[in-house]
């Protein structure tokens, strides 16, 4: 196997949850996320010899599972109907479990997936994965103007919002 | 809100701002408009006011995430790419075994790849070798080396009626026709020993496609698209034969045309 290869197994597992999250701030869906994490797995693999050596993993990751949510769950999706989600109604649970977090976080969570999606990812890879405007326009194929007039369009959008209220009870998203 | 979003330009210096991302100078230059402008600083101000604890609330969902299951999904993706990268070692005696096959024989007769024993004894290896060899093979063609070959229909049809035989298939012309491709080569050629009918097809779009049907029982029920050299294939057994499609065609095109292939010779 290739150096990239074993690169890339030894640190896959532990960007899983990471990928996951990515793919439920796309999709809205936990259980799309997780179709589109086994994806990325399999397409990680697959072109093992493409990931560049000394750039990092993560951001390489995150656009193989953006393109195959663009390329194919998304349009998937839309074709069976799924493709229009209340982001008030999106129920984060795949019938084993349900996400449990407290309700401050849960309606800044909420307020994030009413956004576009293309605000929502682009607030998830900046304030939530701390990637720099220059990494996240990298991952998002776009300029790093875009990058700024999204989060601008998404903060103008989460200010006419009721600012969350910290509190410590807890509920089920 | 406490300003609208008119000055697209404007709100994404200031969010820049707000998110330490600019350089010096455009710092400098935004805080002097701050200082002269009203309307830019109650947009700010909006901009601020839309900011959350975003990281905190979202590192909640890192414990919610399937671990297990997303692992347990990656190990069965190791196994499958580990059981489609063979070590180098045979990777090269695969690559000698696919150059092999091209040398000997020639001309319209058939290739004959040389019986390599001992190689390949188990049998999803027999299929990755099949798969590799014929990958190779089709790797040397392009769009032009393939339409330019000559077809004669009377030729061609006795040679697919030889070829069905062998494989104990109705490759009749109906059965064969694929949509946006022409079929350009019917040869029966031997792998390991077992008889291999290979009809090659040029396509009106794309590069060379190969449809290959190896008598033998084995291997996987229902394939799925993969890609191996930069061509993508699908490849399945049924009724005691095994089947590859493959070609430079994009992967929707290759799974269509699987589908209508696993349609006329039962799946």
């Amino acid at each position: 196997m290739t150096a990239t290869h074993d690169v890339i197994v030894a640190e896959l597992p532990g960007l899983l949850p990471r990928l996951w999250r990515y793919g439920l701030v796309l999709a809205r869906d936990p259980v799309t996320a997780e179709d589109l994490v086994q994806a990325t797995c399999v397409r990680a693999l697959e072109r093992s010899s493409q990931f560049m050596m000394g750039t990092r993993l993560d951001r390489w990751l995150f656009s193989i599972l953006r393109s195959i949510w663009l390329n194919q769950l998304r349009a998937q999706r839309i074709r069976t109907g799924h493709g229009v989600v209340d982001a008030e109604e999106v129920l984060v649970t795949d019938g084993a479990h349900e996400i449990e977090m407290n309700i401050f976080a849960a309606q800044v969570f909420r307020q994030v997936l009413a956004l576009p999606e293309a605000q929502r990812e682009t607030v998830l890879l900046v304030y939530v994965e701390g990637f720099t405007y220059q990494e996240a326009a990298g991952v998002l194929g776009v300029p790093v103007g875009t990058v700024m007039s999204r989060l601008a369009a998404a903060r103008l959008k989460l200010s006419a919002l009721q600012a969350p209220t910290a509190a410590d009870d807890r509920e089920a998203l | 809100m406490a300003a609208g979003s008119t000055d697209i330009g404007r709100d994404a210096l200031l969010v820049a701002y707000l998110d330490d991302e600019l350089d010096p100078q455009a710092h400098e230059q935004v805080e002097q408009l701050l200082q002269s402008d009203p309307a830019a600083r109650a947009h700010l101000a909006a901009l601020a006011e839309g900011g959350r604890p975003f990281r905190p609330a979202f590192d909640a969902l890192l414990d919610a995430a399937p671990r297990e299951r997303m692992e347990a999904a990656l190990s069965a993706a190791l196994l499958k790419a580990a059981r489609r990268k063979p070590d180098r070692y045979r990777r090269a005696l695969i690559a000698t075994a696919a150059a092999l096959m091209l040398l000997v024989g020639g001309g319209t007769a058939g290739y004959f790849i040389a019986k390599a024993p001992n190689l390949f004894e188990q049998e999803d290896e027999v299929e990755e070798a099949w798969i590799d060899a014929v990958a190779g093979q089709l790797a040397l063609y392009d769009a032009s080396s393939v339409a330019n070959i000559k077809v004669d229909a009377a030729e061609q049809k006795a040679e697919l009626d030889r070829l069905g035989e062998a494989v104990k298939l109705d490759l009749s012309e109906k059965n064969v026709s694929l949509e946006g491709l022409t079929l350009k080569r019917a040869e029966l050629l031997h792998f390991q020993g077992r008889d291999v009918a290979q009809l090659l097809y040029a396509s009106d779009k794309h590069g060379p496609v190969a449809l290959c049907i190896m008598s033998q029982p084995g291997g996987e029920e229902e394939g799925e698209v993969e890609s191996r050299d930069g061509l993508n294939y699908t490849y399945w057994s049924s009724g005691g034969r095994r089947f590859l499609l493959i070609g430079a065609a994009p992967e929707q095109s290759i799974d269509a045309l699987g589908d209508t292939v696993r349609d006329r010779f039962g799946a």
